[in-house]
C-alpha cells in the first residue's frame, strides 16, 4: 500500500513540475513577444517625427531630392514591421534605412548653416537621438528576454518538456551595432 | 591650510613603537616559557606560579596595547582626515539636524521612512549639489537608522519541573541610506526594489524580464507609468541595480524624489593610505577624491530626468 502512495506522490510531483516548466516557457515566450512589440512601437514613433522633418527641410532643394527619397524608404520599411511576428531581418532593414537617412541629413545640412543652427532643427535632431536611444534600449530588452527564453527551452529538463509539449524554437537575438551604439547609457562602475 | 600644518609638524609621523613591541614579545615569551617549565616540573601550578603568570599576562597585555594603540589611533585620524577631504572634494557639507525630528519630517513626506515600530532616527545628513549637462540640483544625502521591536515567546522548565512560557522583547536594528532632491517631472510615482511600507500592487509591468525580477512600478495610472517607463529608463534602472542594492525610487506628491538603498559606502573615502606613509598621504589629500558610487547614482537621477522631459 505504501508503495502505491509513494508512486502516486512521485507522479503528482512530476505532473506539477511539468506544468510549472510548461507555463514558464509560455511566460518567457510571451515576454519575448512583448519586448518585440515594444521595439516595433518605438520604431513606429519615427512616423511621428518624419512629418516634422519634412516640414523643416521642405524649403531646401537639395534635401527634397536626396533626403526625402530616404524618408520615403524609411516609411516603407517601418510599414513592413509586424509587432505580432518576430522578424529581425525587417527590423535590421528599418534600422539601416534610419542610418542612411541620418547620414544623409548630417552630410546635407553642412551646406545650410542657418538650418543647422536653427532651434527647430536642433530640437528635431535631439528628438531623433532620443528616439534612437529608446530603440537601442528596447532592442537590448528584447535580446535579454530572448536569452531568457532560449535558456528556458535549452536547459534540462525544460528541453524535454519543450520537445514534448511546447515545441518552441530557439529565437535569434537582434544584432545591429548601429542600433546598439544608439544606446550609450553605461553607469556601471 | 591643514596640509601646510601637517607638513610643518616637526616631529614626523613615523611611530616609534619598536621598544614596546620588543617588550611585548619578551614578556609573552618569558611568561609562556616560565609557565611551561613550571608545569613540566610538577604537572600542576603552585599558587605563586599562578600569581607570576597572571602578572606576566597582565604586563604582556599592557605592552601590547601600548604598542598597538598609537597605530590604531593614527589609522583612525588618517581615515577621518581623508573622509573630510573627500566630502570637501565632492561638495558635501554637514547639515545640523535633530535626528528624531528630521526622521519624523521625512516620514511625513516619504513612505520610505515609515519603517521601524520602535524608533526612527536620521544619523547623518549632508547637503550637496550636482551639475549635469541639462539639469542642476541640490540634494541631501542621509543615513536613516530604524529599530523594530518584536516580542519573542519561549518555553522553559522552572525549578519544580513545570513547563512554562515567558515573553521577552527583542530589538532588530536596520540602516538605510539615500538621496532627497526636488525632482519635478513626475508625481506620486514609485519604482520599488525593496519592500516599501504601504505600497500596493504594481500598476505597470515593463517588457523587461530583468527589470521585473528586481522592481515593480506604482503610479497614479497605467498610462502615466507607461509614459515614464520608456525603454531607456527601464534599462537605466537595470543598470542602477548593478550599482546599488535594495533600491526604492519614490517621487511624492510634491514632486520630490527620495532614492533610497542599502549601500553605506556612497560617501566613503576610497583611500586607505595612512599618515605614516606621509608623501602618499599628502598626495591623496591634495588630489581629487571621487565618490564613484555617489557619482553613478546622481548621474542616474540626471539621466532619468533628461529622458522624462522630452515631449515632442
Amino acid at each position: 500500500m505504501t508503495g502505491i502512495w509513494i508512486t502516486v506522490g512521485i507522479a503528482v510531483v512530476l505532473v506539477i513540475a511539468i506544468i510549472a516548466i510548461y507555463n514558464a516557457i509560455i511566460n518567457r515566450a510571451n515576454a519575448v513577444e512583448r519586448a518585440w512589440a515594444n521595439v516595433i512601437t518605438q520604431e513606429r514613433q519615427k512616423n511621428k517625427i518624419i512629418p516634422h522633418l519634412e516640414d523643416v527641410v521642405k524649403d531646401y532643394k537639395e534635401f527634397e531630392q536626396g533626403t526625402l527619397t530616404k524618408v520615403t524608404e524609411l516609411r516603407s520599411a517601418l510599414q513592413g514591421l509586424d509587432s505580432g511576428k518576430v522578424d529581425t531581418a525587417k527590423l535590421e532593414q528599418a534600422e539601416a534605412k534610419t542610418g542612411e537617412l541620418l547620414k544623409s541629413l548630417n552630410v546635407t545640412v553642412e551646406n545650410y548653416p542657418e538650418l543647422k543652427a536653427s532651434e527647430t532643427y536642433q530640437k528635431l535632431m535631439r528628438e531623433i537621438t532620443d528616439q534612437q536611444e529608446n530603440i537601442g534600449a528596447a532592442i537590448r530588452i528584447f535580446n535579454q528576454n530572448v536569452e531568457d527564453f532560449n535558456n528556458g527551452i535549452e536547459v534540462f529538463p525544460n528541453s524535454l518538456v519543450n520537445a514534448m509539449l511546447n515545441r518552441k524554437e530557439k529565437i535569434k537575438t537582434f544584432s545591429d551595432s548601429q542600433a546598439e551604439e544608439g544606446f550609450e547609457y553605461k553607469p556601471n562602475i | 591650510m591643514v596640509i601646510s600644518e601637517l607638513k610643518s609638524f616637526p616631529g614626523g609621523y613615523q611611530l616609534k613603537t619598536k621598544v614596546y613591541w620588543a617588550i611585548f614579545t619578551g614578556l609573552l615569551l618569558a611568561t609562556t616559557v616560565f609557565g611551561y617549565w613550571d608545569w613540566s616540573q610538577r604537572q600542576y601550578f603552585q599558587q605563586s606560579t599562578w600569581i607570576i603568570i597572571a602578572i606576566g599576562g597582565l604586563l604582556t597585555v599592557l605592552a601590547g596595547i601600548t604598542a598597538y594603540y598609537p597605530h590604531h589611533l593614527m589609522s583612525k585620524v588618517s581615515h577621518a582626515l581623508l573622509q573630510r577631504d573627500g566630502l570637501l572634494d565632492n561638495n558635501l557639507t554637514l547639515v545640523s539636524f535633530n535626528g528624531k525630528a528630521t526622521a519624523q519630517q521625512f516620514q511625513q513626506r516619504f513612505s520610505e521612512f515609515n519603517r521601524g515600530n520602535y524608533s526612527r532616527e536620521i544619523k547623518e545628513l549632508f547637503k550637496g549639489s550636482y551639475q549635469g549637462d541639462e539639469y542642476s540640483f541640490d540634494y541631501h544625502y542621509y543615513h536613516f537608522h530604524y529599530v523594530d521591536e518584536r516580542i519573542v515567546t519561549e518555553t522553559y522548565t522552572d525549578s519544580n519541573g513545570r513547563v512554562r512560557t515567558r515573553t521577552r522583547r527583542e530589538y532588530d536594528h536596520y540602516d538605510r541610506y539615500g538621496l532627497i532632491l526636488p525632482f519635478g517631472l513626475l508625481r506620486n510615482f514609485v519604482v520599488i526594489g525593496f519592500n516599501l511600507p504601504g505600497a500596493g500592487k504594481a500598476t505597470y509591468k515593463p517588457a523587461s524580464n530583468r527589470f521585473n525580477r528586481v522592481f515593480k512600478v506604482i503610479a497614479a495610472s497605467q498610462i502615466e507609468a507607461a509614459k515614464a517607463m520608456k525603454p531607456t529608463v527601464v534599462v537605466a534602472f537595470e543598470e542602477l541595480s548593478n550599482v546599488l542594492s535594495k533600491i526604492n525610487f519614490e517621487v511624492n506628491d510634491a514632486a520630490d524624489l527620495c532614492l533610497s538603498f542599502a549601500d553605506k559606502d556612497l560617501i566613503a573615502t576610497p583611500n586607505k593610505v595612512n599618515i605614516s606613509e606621509f608623501d602618499a598621504f599628502i598626495e591623496a589629500l591634495e588630489g581629487e577624491q571621487e565618490f564613484e558610487k555617489l557619482r553613478a547614482t546622481l548621474s542616474h537621477v540626471h539621466y532619468v530626468m533628461t529622458k522624462l522631459d522630452s515631449n515632442f
